[in-house]
């Protein structure tokens, strides 16, 4: 393969980081505020738009003759569920771009560099759904997670930012240290008599199908492997750090992050899961205790939460949860249900991405100049006063608790037939008993917007309430809704991603 | 070797012991520098002289000196500032730290390194620490490290742009 061939592979992740540094150099060159304005807001959408045409270009191809193929000597790997996974990660990005404008200058902190970074973390993701080796995955949590430390800390001069960012910095990186000695272990404990180690994810599986019982060095390995991801994932006992950042974080920056940071560490964790398959008996159980712990532990702190950005990073741990569950489905020798596994996340994964990018945009639409909206008591008889942001706040709402004709609705069931089909039926009803409870807070919040009286019956003026705001809620609850009714529609995801990743 | 192996090995987990468990910031920095120098020597013996001057220069130079400006910096002298009380956090995680070391050490590798007689040299010379080993592991497109390489720059400007946001305190001329 030359050097062409190898670049086109990764073409939607050139052009992403190609438009994050073009958007940085012209920040820096442009001296006017208005064009520099329009000009990093405009070139970015225009550059995730692109990246969104080629990858969609490249699934189409892909989807024709259904190969995977490896680039750059193997260490990284372009298959259906990696372009899936492109093209799920460019809306979450399109659509943070969008909200992001009026918020950053409401706030005093529109800089260029907010759209690179966000371009650069969403190639970091992208990357990381790519990698086939777990170097490459690495670096690629090193990128997303780097640009996501300094996004939660944009808001430099209030505290709880700065607070925010630097708990997250601290313990992301004794994470990714977590991670690093995995990855050392791993390919120590791959080791042979007449063979070195390997890190490339398709090696490791080859070994494993070979070689049968893995030692104990490799099973260390894979432990804190399984340590450092499920820290970016933010699964339960590695969850402490969610609330303070989603709170601390500008919101534009805990959508962006709910979203994108989840869906790269779980492309990244079926990638890991799908290469240690042939082990499964040994870290699956440890799969599906997290699993449970998380959707458990998500729902129920979410329960006690008044303010409703801790309440949605709560919500954000009970829908890992559920990823989770759809990760140890995929993980059965059982061609079958891994194929419905595989489908039914990367559905599960869009859907999150637009609920949470729209119910994060409504908070953004809500909040008052100088002030985020805070408390449930803040959305008190909402429908009165904006019947706008009401309503869609409880289209989402709806979703999230997984109520039909919604997108999340569908998505928590393609996910529990896959279980039921994967053989796991107690992890399928445990999954449903959770998603039951997380039903009570998301009607506290439906309950208080359209059952309540409002403090003050005048309509308030929002000084955020943007085009680019307006748009993301709009075209998040249109996504939401068409593929709710009509999940066939996104059959082109759902097959997409029913590839064999690792399967002879 | 093996016992200079033994040696070095014993001092370097010593010396990161007592970083750990060291209440002044500034012994604990350099309790660090002799744990990097041990891993130096240990590249030497593994005849990867480039790494060994780079784990010099880079770690136990640059970055520890680093490291010593910002104790300074911040004045972190008084040691009981920084000791937490009353938690039982440190127990667990000595006990969770011995039992992942009992793990590694009753694991294959120690029953394949007691087993490891002074062999003869192996029969083709790879010289992956040099600097030629190195240029060539890292550029060759047959090997798989170059995308690693070239991306890790990006994770260098990301990081470089972080700094530089979180270092303005003022933005002048952004907004009307």
């Amino acid at each position: 393969m030359n050097y062409a061939a190898n670049l086109m592979s990764i073409m939607p992740v050139l052009i992403v980081l190609a438009t994050g540094m073009i958007v940085l150099l012209g920040d820096a060159c442009s001296a006017q505020w208005r064009a520099r304005r329009w000009y990093t807001w405009g070139f970015s959408l225009f550059g995730v738009l692109m990246a969104l045409v080629q990858a969609g270009n490249q699934l189409q191809t892909q989807m024709a003759t259904t190969f995977s193929e490896t680039a750059f000597a193997g260490s990284i790997v372009t298959d259906s569920f990696t372009l899936t996974c492109y093209v799920i990660l460019l809306i979450t990005a399109l659509l943070a771009i969008l909200l992001a404008m009026t918020y950053l200058e409401n706030r005093n902190l529109n800089l260029g560099e907010y759209y690179a970074l966000v371009l650069f973390s969403t190639a970091g993701g992208m990357l990381m759904a790519c990698s086939n080796d777990l170097i490459v995955l690495f670096v690629s949590v090193e990128i997303l997670s780097v640009a996501l430390y300094v996004l939660s800390g944009f808001a430099r001069t209030e505290e709880k930012s700065e607070e925010a960012a630097l708990k997250y910095f601290l313990l992301g990186a004794f994470a990714s240290g977590f991670l690093l000695y995995g990855i050392a272990l791993v390919y120590g404990g791959s080791a042979t008599a007449n063979h070195a180690g390997t890190t490339n994810l398709a090696d490791l599986n080859l070994y494993l199908i070979n070689d049968g019982r893995p030692s104990v060095l490799l099973m260390c390995g894979i432990a804190l492997l399984f340590v450092g991801l499920a820290f970016k994932a933010a699964l339960v006992p590695f969850h402490m750090w969610t609330p303070d950042v989603y709170e601390g974080a500008p919101t534009s920056v805990t959508a962006y992050m709910a979203a994108g940071a989840k869906i790269g560490a779980f492309a990244a964790l079926m990638r890991v899961c799908s290469a240690l398959a042939p082990i499964g008996e040994y870290w699956l159980p440890a799969v599906q205790t997290l699993a449970v712990l998380t959707m458990f532990g998500g729902n129920i702190l979410a329960v006690v939460q008044d303010n409703v950005k801790r309440m949605l990073a709560y919500s954000s741990i009970a829908h890992a949860g559920y990823l989770l569950v759809a990760v140890s489905a995929a993980s059965v020798r059982n061609e079958q249900a891994h194929n419905a596994a595989m489908g039914a996340m990367a559905f599960y994964l869009m859907a999150y991405a637009v609920m949470t990018m729209g119910a994060f945009g409504v908070l953004i639409y809500l909040s008052r100049k100088g002030r985020d909206l805070q408390t449930i008591e803040d959305l008190r008889g909402l429908a009165r006063t904006d019947t706008f942001a009401a309503y869609a706040m409880l289209v989402f709402m709806l979703s999230l608790g997984g109520i039909p004709p919604t997108m999340g609705f569908m998505g928590k069931w393609f996910i529990f037939s896959a279980t039921l089909q994967a053989g796991q039926v107690w992890l399928a009803i445990v999954m449903a008993l959770a998603s039951i409870i997380s039903i009570y807070y998301y009607l506290k919040i439906v309950w208080m917007m359209c059952f309540q009286e409002p403090e003050r019956p005048e309509v308030v003026e929002h000084a955020v309430a943007s085009g680019g705001v307006r748009a993301t809620i709009v075209l998040s609850l249109a996504t939401m809704l068409v593929f709710g009714i009509l999940p066939g529609a996104l059959g082109i995801l759902l097959n997409a991603a029913e590839t064999t990743v690792f399967r002879p | 070797m093996l016992i200079l192996f033994w040696i070095l090995a014993l001092t370097c987990v010593g010396a990161s012991i007592a970083m750990v468990v060291t209440q002044n910031p500034v012994r604990s920095a350099l309790y660090l520098v002799i744990t990097f120098l041990c891993v130096a020597v240990f590249y030497v013996m593994l005849s990867a002289q480039f790494l060994a001057a780079v784990q010099i220069i880079v770690y136990a130079g640059a970055i520890m000196v680093l490291f010593l400006f910002v104790i300074m910096l911040l004045n972190l002298g008084a040691p009981q500032a920084l000791r937490e009380r009353g938690t039982l956090q440190p127990f667990f995680a000595a006990v969770l730290g011995t039992a992942f070391v009992v793990m590694l050490l009753l694991s294959n590798s120690l029953v394949a390194l007691s087993k490891v007689r002074p062999a003869a040299p192996p029969e083709v010379y790879v010289p992956l620490g040099t600097v030629e080993g190195i240029g060539k592991n890292l550029f060759d497109p047959k090997q798989p490290w170059i995308l690693p390489f070239e991306i890790t720059s990006i994770l260098l400007l990301v990081a470089i742009v972080g700094a530089v946001i979180m270092a303005k305190r003022r933005i002048q001329d952004h907004t009307p």
